[in-house]
């Protein structure tokens, strides 16, 4: 078979870890997740409206999923930004998931319907508390998201568990004693 | 991709990845070889687990290669750990591949376990957190 053995010999690890697939761009609005129905409501399809103009409704369980961890990476976002203003020395320990938690609320609500509820977060008194307040809402996090992820299917579900991914990397680099590996 | 390929994916990624934290674990010793060690095991336990599931799904498990051109030459306990990121890196893309071709909730519960443990080893051998890990490079 040497097709197969030619192929093994390039593509090698690189193909085997990382085959083609649907980049994360994926994860923007499918629009086959709620096609199907247009004018169901009204019993015919309406025809002043250009195909172009046809906005597919999105299942109404992913846009809830998806509007709850907005929700909660809205509250890790408010956490960051709070104790960053009063812990200035904070600030570059707190930036990357600061940063990474805007890619996340961006990407979330790529999806139609997707909105994100204002709440109000508390930030402890020390700087090290409050890493470690930091650090536990962003595990506990990644478990809600995790299992919101196992919830759904395709694009959402792939998101949901990235998010949840990013906050267990950030969960356990900000946890207060983490010692550094040596690499 | 459908579930399958993406199972079978994920099988070859992880035969590689054995492969390649095998070569690395060569060149570390003490508290890195011991991680190795559990990364090593790891693998192996998804290896198992992926094999099962296609095999439940009637399919036959893709085969491990005889060997694998490795992405970077390991000649130390540094180039040793830093082969050990890249495959976790690579693998954490393919279970974001599985994720979201998952037809049944349980291959989509190990992708997403799978998934978050890859993360988390990422940060064993040095890497730092990512926005999105498992997105495809």
């Amino acid at each position: 078979m040497p097709d197969r053995r030619l192929s093994r010999r390039t593509v090698v690890v690189t193909a085997a870890l990382v085959p083609g697939a649907v980049a994360l761009s994926g994860c923007k609005d499918d629009p086959a997740a709620g096609a199907g129905t247009p004018g169901a409501v009204n019993g015919k399809p309406s025809t002043s409206r250009a195909p172009a103009e046809e906005t597919p409704a999105v299942d109404p369980a992913v846009v809830a999923a998806l509007s709850g961890a907005a929700t909660l990476v809205t509250q890790l976002s408010q956490l960051y930004a709070t104790a960053a203003r009063r812990f200035p020395a904070l600030r570059a320990q707190l930036a990357a998931g600061a940063k990474y938690h805007v890619s996340h609320l961006a990407k979330l609500k790529e999806t139609q319907g997707v909105a994100a509820q204002a709440t109000k977060t508390a930030v402890p008194a020390s700087s090290q508390a409050a890493l470690a307040a930091i650090a536990k809402q962003e595990k506990a996090a990644a478990v809600a998201h995790a299992a919101a992820a196992a919830k759904l299917s395709g694009a959402p579900a792939r998101l949901l568990a990235e998010i949840a991914a990013a906050e267990t990397q950030l969960g356990t680099t900000l946890a207060p004693g983490k010692k550094k590996d040596n690499a | 991709m459908n579930q399958v390929e993406a199972l079978q994916a994920a099988l070859a990624g992880e035969h590689a990845a054995l492969y390649g934290v095998g070569v690395a674990g060569g060149k570390l010793s003490g508290a890195r070889f011991r991680a190795a060690n559990d990364t090593f095991e790891s693998h192996r336990d998804n290896r198992d687990r992926l094999s099962a599931l296609l095999v439940a799904a009637g399919e036959t498990p893709v085969a491990a290669e005889p060997a694998y051109d490795l992405p970077l030459a390991v000649n130390t306990a540094a180039t040793a750990s830093a082969l050990i990121l890249i495959i976790e890196r690579r693998i954490a893309a393919v279970y974001g591949d599985l994720v979201e071709a998952a037809e049944q909730p349980a291959v989509r519960a190990f992708a997403i376990e799978s998934l978050l443990a890859v993360a988390a080893s990422q940060l064993t051998w040095g890497g730092a957190p990512v926005a999105f890990p498992g997105a495809t490079p």
